[in-house]
């Protein structure tokens, strides 16, 4: 479906003069934003390149600052490498604690990044002094916009259009027609009940760990240590989130 | 919105707006009453969806032409008085569907 379909199913629903337009997109804008909170989807990833600066720690995430990402939602990665170099290095990113490594690194150690973590909207590396302006590519997921006109479409409107059309239904219940029993309904269509484990959201996430498993192949012992925790599409509700 | 229209993709339109009752002091609007249009992404469409604008008495009339299949466009009709220079506007949203009957 376009943007504009899925606008008219809504109008449908609660009269074409019902919603006005701009309630509407409100609504669809707020359903999406229902949709990705319950997991980092596919649509969502994103790539931002940006350089260290010399003695310098920390770097803001935002429009147009040093970190120059819009709406960042979560990290997933980090690379880096000197500018005279083709070939981007792995950096740890995330797996410690600021506390922990303020610890670790005295605050004049000096040299490549070591490790890297997001505190808020602040990019920290460590050491706390790079050497030299390292390019860094920074791999992770935004919170995403609806199409901009109607005759557009993307993957949510197109493949997963009902997500969409059930989450700005429940907007709609609860904010306009302030009906939290008519919401509860839709919502079980969403997430199914406990939310996030059925409906179209957990349809969303076995798609997300599909695709997720052609980038990442992740091999697990059958038998001993875990044995009972095999990964399964089955149990597709602990993933993604 | 004041209004909300559904037209087809072919249809040409003539839609009068009279500013009698919302202009009193006023017996005609001024030649600067205008007409403008933009689609639901806020892109300026009037050269395009603004056919023919008409000005009579206290009416500001123009046609709703052409359209894109899908699209909404908010028209904005903007009546100047003549006498008070006072101004008012009136939206109308029209939304261009070629499969979609009945009425707003």
């Amino acid at each position: 479906m376009t943007l504009g379909e899925i606008k008219d199913v809504v109008r449908e629903h609660f009269g074409r003069m019902g919603l006005p337009t701009v309630i509407l997109d409100v609504a669809l804008a707020e359903g999406r934003r229902l949709i990705e909170r319950e997991a980092n989807f596919w649509w969502m990833r994103a790539t931002t390149t940006f350089n260290l600066v010399i003695n310098t720690q920390d770097y803001l995430i935002g429009s147009a600052l040093a970190v120059n990402i819009v709406n960042f939602k979560d990290a997933r990665a980090i690379n880096f490498k000197k500018s005279t170099e083709t070939r981007w290095r792995p950096l740890t990113l995330g797996t410690m604690d600021q506390e922990e490594l303020d610890v670790m690194y005295p605050t004049d150690s000096i040299g490549p990044p070591e490790i890297a973590l997001v505190d808020n909207v602040t990019l920290k590396v460590y050491p706390p002094n790079p050497d030299i302006a390292y390019n860094m590519k920074l791999y992770h997921y935004n919170w995403t916009d609806n199409p901009a006109t109607n005759i557009l479409s993307d993957d949510i409107t197109k493949n997963y259009g009902m997500a969409l059309i059930y989450s700005a239904i429940i907007w709609g219940y609860e904010i306009e027609l302030k009906d939290q029993q008519g919401a509860v309904y839709w919502r079980e269509l969403l997430g199914g009940k406990p939310f996030g484990r059925g409906g179209e959201i957990a349809k969303l996430k076995r798609q997300n760990l599909k695709r997720d498993w052609q980038d990442k192949i992740v091999l697990v012992p059958h038998a001993g240590a875990n044995s009972f925790s095999v990964r399964s599409l089955a149990q597709s509700q602990g993933y993604g989130r | 919105m004041d209004e909300v229209m559904y037209k087809r993709p072919g249809e040409l339109i003539n839609y009068p707006r009279d500013f009698t009752s919302f202009l009193p002091g006023d017996t005609s609007i001024t030649a600067g009453s205008t007409v403008t249009a933009i689609d639901e992404a806020g892109t300026d469409v009037t050269s395009t969806l603004v056919a023919t604008i008409a000005r009579s008495g206290m009416i500001l009339s123009c046609n709703f032409a052409a359209g894109i299949e899908g699209k909404d466009y908010t028209y904005t009709f903007q009546g100047i008085g003549t006498t008070t220079g006072q101004k008012k506007e009136h939206t109308v949203e029209l939304r261009v569907r070629a499969k979609i009957g009945g009425a707003a």
